[in-house]
């Protein structure tokens, strides 16, 4: 197997400048040991969810079939959601074992939890990611790794700082169709590289929302946490949230287009460094209560003159023939010798023959997980590495960031990857922060 | 609520100059310059409506704002010509959501100008979260002291809020301050002083922390140590390694929680001047095991040259050796020198099931040539995800010297152990060992053969297409007979696009006495679907063989256009035989659906007649689900309509929602009115809200 990069390499260059390494185990406070000279690793993870609203509660479901993890805390600001969750597993358990919380805080306290799930509204994932970091917790985190650029940093530096195990949920590097295309493309299958092209989700703005009373279920305060004070209005608090921009970047981030962001910089090899150009124009719903971006096209280039063009769906499907599929949010890669599309459940090339590539073991290889759970929990229990780890997820969020301030400067911004700013420019560098509703901090 | 504030002059006026480009021309289009009084002019209007706005009310000048706002960055004129008006809203009595935005804005482009408005507002009641999204992003020693001004307010809740801008903003002025803060009676402020003294950090920053710690409470003790580690590292960034190096050895000698200890050890390693090996290697003797997989962790800092497998050895004594952990790390890095151990593991048959997994892992990155065997003997013998582990190691098991180890092992082994080496093949590409598989196409175990053909189906080319058919001739079993099929079929895919793919195969036709193996090629001849061959395939549709009959149904059924649409039709028009009818009416919806030249509207016509030849609830079940892959008004209208049928109503349903979903770019009024109705008529929670889904898109 030739890797390209030695993973030696990849994770000296990932720590420069922090201490710490970049995945790492310990389930320590339930380890055994048995006989001399052999280490017999504990039977069970102890799990918590933090945030069991949509995408926490699959998760639930999905954890909960692993044989090696105990369920035995979760918290949600949403007192419903918590204790139907907990009603769930400790039905499955046939015991009361698993405890409901509040506040993030007592359930992180808790000496022994090992890993965590953190599924909770973007402007909360860095601040609970860096809770958990600190008392110890290994995660699963939810994408995006942030809300704005500068809490990529503070998740990094806390990360290997404090030696727990981090995995980003960005699980199609877990799926075979997005890897394989990776291989293709970093084996040249395609010919000289010239451009990607992906399509993110878009959404249906809706109209102004009246304030309405906060209901005794949910703690709105704690579900604000960091954004700004804003009246209640029930649609902020549901998975929607995504598409409001104090509390995410919507499709441009985690409302789907990391993911894909996430396989462009696999393809490219790009997981220590990223785009060093940006320019792009969108749009936000003339009124209402969304305020992300939400048709746009954006245009990185990269250090080698690939270029990336990011786009919503709906504009990719009207102007790019390939997209011009029921699955129309994918990533199409085009080469001097060939093009592949891959989305979630589909993949094309041309020539057809591409796809019945193999890639052979003196060839490229990426690394293979099939589950993208299994594979924290395997890092957990054994140390080792993670397929989407914490520099991997700076280094994607930092291109959905690129594209958000690019749109809204209205300017071709220059990136600098080594010191992770913008080049001559001020007012970007100005907008990779936000303010935070105190007494929340970095 | 109030009806919206109209902003329309501003808005044509700025959508004019730069909006409408979107998507009709190239990104790089240069926007109309506009005056900084122009700007100043427009920025006037929309703050004008911006006084009046609530949460609750339209903000419908937030583009306008946006779009504005584009050239206020790029041109310090209007900058000079904006800011004055911003600084006078916050002074009107304009309501909090509109300052709130304004604050934001501030936040990107204020200057010192900003900075008296925003200290008055820092202190307005209910304020300050308002004030500090701007005051703590203007740079410039006239924010840093507002900050510090408000320190010495009485309020809690005010003076956490301006320490945690200032170690945001890294004031050093405020160290003395907050080391006054750090000693105070109430925990949080002392804790935030703390903390933002770690983010300040420096050598006066750190020296304070230094002497409060021993006087520190219990509940500020760990916090005080994580914030003199933050100092420790930017001691590091900045080069001073000797100040970092002393912080790391005090707090790691003060036995703080793991996740300091932690931070401390890599630190030590980074600045201690010992060996790396026997850094590590001393603190795995000195330490608990229960810290053991962070020592560990510090592998992935070691150069290259450095190796750790010798660590086994230097351990031997030890009642803990970390093996688990060790195999993991060092494999990850590549770290050849462990390879010994990892294999006696396996060779001794490690009883933890953990340790074998990471081992066998280890032998994809560290493995040797020789390890193929070991592995293939693994996956031979494992169930469950070690087995696939050890198929997984072997496939990238890296360089030609193992494919030798491979083709050698395949003479030299038996049974499973050669079928798996067979398997390898084909998975690492190792077309030079064609010849070999054709050998073992014929091995007396089934497995070997099964694998043989499989890896065959991979690594042939075209030019021996001929032999693989020959295979397929002499199978003696239908699993080996369909594993020939996709075989041969792979290797006609390796063809030129104008090659005659199906050309030998015809060929053999003729050669074919076995009725089975005539089916194989006729099944595979479909799979190709090359027009040429309809009518060599209408021929067998007369044959005395049922088998063959079938064959040549489901071949024509897999058709990848229309071409054999008449037959099929003509054959479930006229058949009285139930399984041959259901077989060619779904081929006839199956090749009329794959057919992309042929219209919506054809392909509607076509499937309801095959919904008229239907003579059966499964039939027409396969028709409805053919009906809606149909994204047409015609196709929905049916749809609809078959609801009424309570036999056929949930696939109905599903075909409601399906066609819907194509229907809804092109037609989004007629496929909003249809969904409508059927809202009214069925009773399905899930199929309610996907339909819901799907109007919420189209309006």
């Amino acid at each position: 197997m030739k890797i390209q990069q030695n993973r030696r390499h990849f994770l000296k260059k990932s720590i420069a400048g922090t201490a710490g390494a970049l995945v790492f185990p310990a389930i320590l406070p339930a380890r055994v040991f048995a006989a001399p000279g052999r280490t017999l690793p504990n039977d069970m993870i102890n799990f918590g969810l933090i945030g069991v609203g949509e995408m926490g509660s699959g998760h639930l479901r999905s954890f909960i079939e692993f044989d090696d993890i105990r369920v035995k805390a979760i918290c949600d600001v949403n007192s419903e959601d918590a204790n139907l969750a907990v009603e769930f597993t400790n039905n499955r358990y046939g015991s009361q074992e698993c405890t409901a919380y509040n506040d993030f805080r007592d359930l992180l306290a808790r000496k022994d939890i090992d890993a965590v799930l953190i599924a909770v509204p973007d402007h909360w994932h860095s601040l609970i990611g860096l809770e958990a970091a600190r008392q110890g917790k290994h995660m699963y985190y939810e994408k995006p790794l942030s809300l704005f650029f500068r809490e990529c940093q503070a998740m990094r530096q806390a990360i290997n700082r404090y030696g727990v195990v981090f995995q980003l949920g960005t699980q199609q590097r877990s799926d075979e169709r997005f890897r394989f295309t990776c291989e293709l493309v970093r084996n040249g299958k395609l010919g000289i590289l010239e451009k990607i092209t992906i399509g993110s989700a878009s959404y249906t703005p809706v109209g102004i929302q009246p304030e309405e009373p906060i209901p005794d279920w949910l703690d709105y305060d704690l579900w604000l946490g960091p954004a700004p004070l804003v009246p209640y209005t029930h649609l902020r608090c549901t998975r929607n949230f995504t598409l409001i921009y104090d509390h995410s970047l919507g499709c441009i981030s985690g409302a789907y287009g990391i993911h894909h962001v996430d396989i462009a910089q696999w393809a490219l090899d790009a997981d220590l460094t990223g785009p060093v150009e940006v320019e792009g124009r969108g749009s936000i719903p003339e009124e209402g209560l969304y305020d992300t971006i939400h048709t746009w096209k954006a245009v990185h280039t990269y250090a080698n003159g690939v270029k990336l063009e990011y786009l919503d769906h709906i504009s990719a499907r009207k102007q790019i023939p390939q997209f011009n599929i029921p699955n129309s949010m994918g990533i199409l890669f085009e080469g001097n010798k060939g093009w592949v599309y891959v989305a979630r459940g589909y993949i094309d090339a041309e020539p057809k023959s591409l796809l019945k590539t193999i890639i052979g073991p003196d060839e490229i290889q990426l690394p293979r997980s099939n589950d993208h759970r299994r594979n924290f929990l395997d890092a957990v229990r054994t140390g080792s590495p993670v397929i989407c780890p914490i520099e991997t997820a700076v280094r994607s969020d930092t291109v959905c960031h690129q594209a958000d301030i690019a749109i809204r400067l209205g300017q071709k911004l220059h990136w600098d990857p080594v010191k992770e700013e913008f080049i001559n420019n001020p007012t970007a560098n100005r907008m990779l922060s936000r303010p935070m509703r105190s007494p929340w901090h970095l | 609520m109030t009806p919206a504030l109209s902003t329309s002059l501003t808005k044509s006026f700025i959508q004019l100059v730069l909006v409408s480009f979107l998507y009709t021309t190239g990104i790089n289009l240069q926007a109309q310059a506009i005056s900084a009084a122009e700007i100043r002019t427009e920025m006037g209007k929309i703050l004008d409506v911006l006084a009046a706005y609530d949460y609750d009310k339209s903000r419908s000048w937030l583009p306008d704002l946006q779009h504005l706002m584009m050239e206020v960055y790029k041109n310090p004129e209007a900058l000079s010509e904006v800011e004055p008006l911003m600084i006078e809203f916050l002074q009107s009595d304009a309501r909090a959501a509109g300052k709130q935005y304004v604050c934001r804005e501030l936040g990107v482009i204020g200057t010192a100008l900003s900075v008296p408005v925003l200290s008055e507002l820092l202190v307005a009641p209910g304020m300050a979260g308002t004030a500090l999204l701007a005051l703590e992003k203007i740079p410039g020693a006239q924010a840093d002291q507002a900050l510090l001004k408000v320190l010495v307010e009485e309020d809690e809740v005010l003076q956490i809020a301006v320490i945690n801008s200032l170690a945001a903003r890294q004031v050093t002025a405020a160290i003395i301050p907050l080391t006054r803060l750090m000693r105070s009676d109430n925990e949080k402020l002392a804790l935030s002083a703390i903390s933002a003294l770690g983010s300040i950090a420096g050598a006066e920053a750190a020296k304070n922390l230094y002497d409060f710690s021993d006087e520190a409470p219990a509940s500020l003790k760990w916090a005080v140590l994580d914030a003199r580690l933050k100092c420790a590292d930017r001691f590091m960034e900045g080069g001073d390694k000797k100040n970092a190096a002393i912080i790391y050895e005090k707090v790691y000698q003060a036995d703080p929680p793991e996740t300091l200890k932690y931070n401390a050890l890599a630190g030590k390693f980074k600045t201690s001047s010992e060996d790396p090996y026997n850094f590590i290697l001393n603190h795995l003797r000195q330490e608990d095991p229960e810290f053991h997989p962070y020592i560990i962790q510090l592998a992935y800092q070691l150069d290259d040259g450095q190796k750790l497998g010798r660590i086994f050895d230097d351990m031997r004594e030890s009642q803990n050796i970390p093996t688990l952990h060790l195999f993991a790390a060092l494999a990850s890095i590549g770290d050849f020198s462990v390879h010994q151990e990892v294999i006696a593991s396996l060779v001794d048959r490690e009883e933890e099931e953990d340790v074998r997994m990471a081992a066998i892992r280890a032998l994809a990155s560290i493995g040797e040539p020789s390890d193929a065997l070991l592995l293939a003997e693994l996956a031979a013998s494992a169930k469950g995800p070690e087995k696939e582990l050890a198929r997984q190691s072997l496939y990238m098991l890296p360089g030609s010297k193992t494919n030798e180890k491979i083709r050698s092992g395949i003479r030299e082994e038996t049974g499973d152990i050669r079928a798996e080496l067979i398997r390898s093949t084909g998975e690492r590409n190792m077309d030079e060992a064609t010849e070999l598989l054709f050998e073992f196409t014929s091995d007396p175990d089934p497995n070997v053969r099964m694998e043989s053909i499989r890896a065959l189906g991979k690594l042939a080319s075209p030019e021996i297409l001929s032999d693989l058919i020959t295979v397929l001739m002499q199978t003696d079993t239908r699993r080996e007979r369909q594993e020939a099929e996709r075989a041969i079929y792979a290797v006609t895919q390796k063809m030129p696009e104008n090659a005659d793919q199906s050309a030998s195969i015809i060929g053999a036709l003729g050669n074919a006495e076995d009725p089975e193996v005539l089916a194989s090629l006729i099944n595979i001849i479909g799979m190709i679907g090359d027009g040429k061959d309809l009518d060599v395939l209408r021929e067998y549709l007369e044959s005395g063989e049922e088998g063959v009959q079938l064959a040549v149904i489901r071949a024509l059924s897999g058709w990848p256009d229309a071409g054999p649409m008449e037959d099929l039709k003509q054959l479930a028009s006229s058949t009285d035989d139930q399984r041959k009818h259901t077989l060619a009416l779904r081929g006839y919806v199956d090749v009329v659906l794959a057919d992309n030249q042929m219209s919506n509207d054809d392909k509607f016509r076509e499937i309801r007649h095959a919904y008229d030849l239907s003579t059966s609830t499964a039939e027409f079940r396969i028709v409805i689900s053919g009906l809606s892959r149909i994204g047409s008004l015609e196709a929905l209208d049916m749809a609809v309509r078959l609801l009424e049928n309570p036999e056929l109503r949930k696939e109905a349903e599903a075909a409601v929602v399906r066609i819907a979903e194509q229907t809804s770019w092109a037609y989004p009024k007629e496929t909003t009115r249809q969904l409508n109705l059927v809202l009214k008529k069925i009773n399905n929670k899930e199929v309610e809200q996907r339909i819901h889904r799907i109007l919420d898109r189209i309006n």
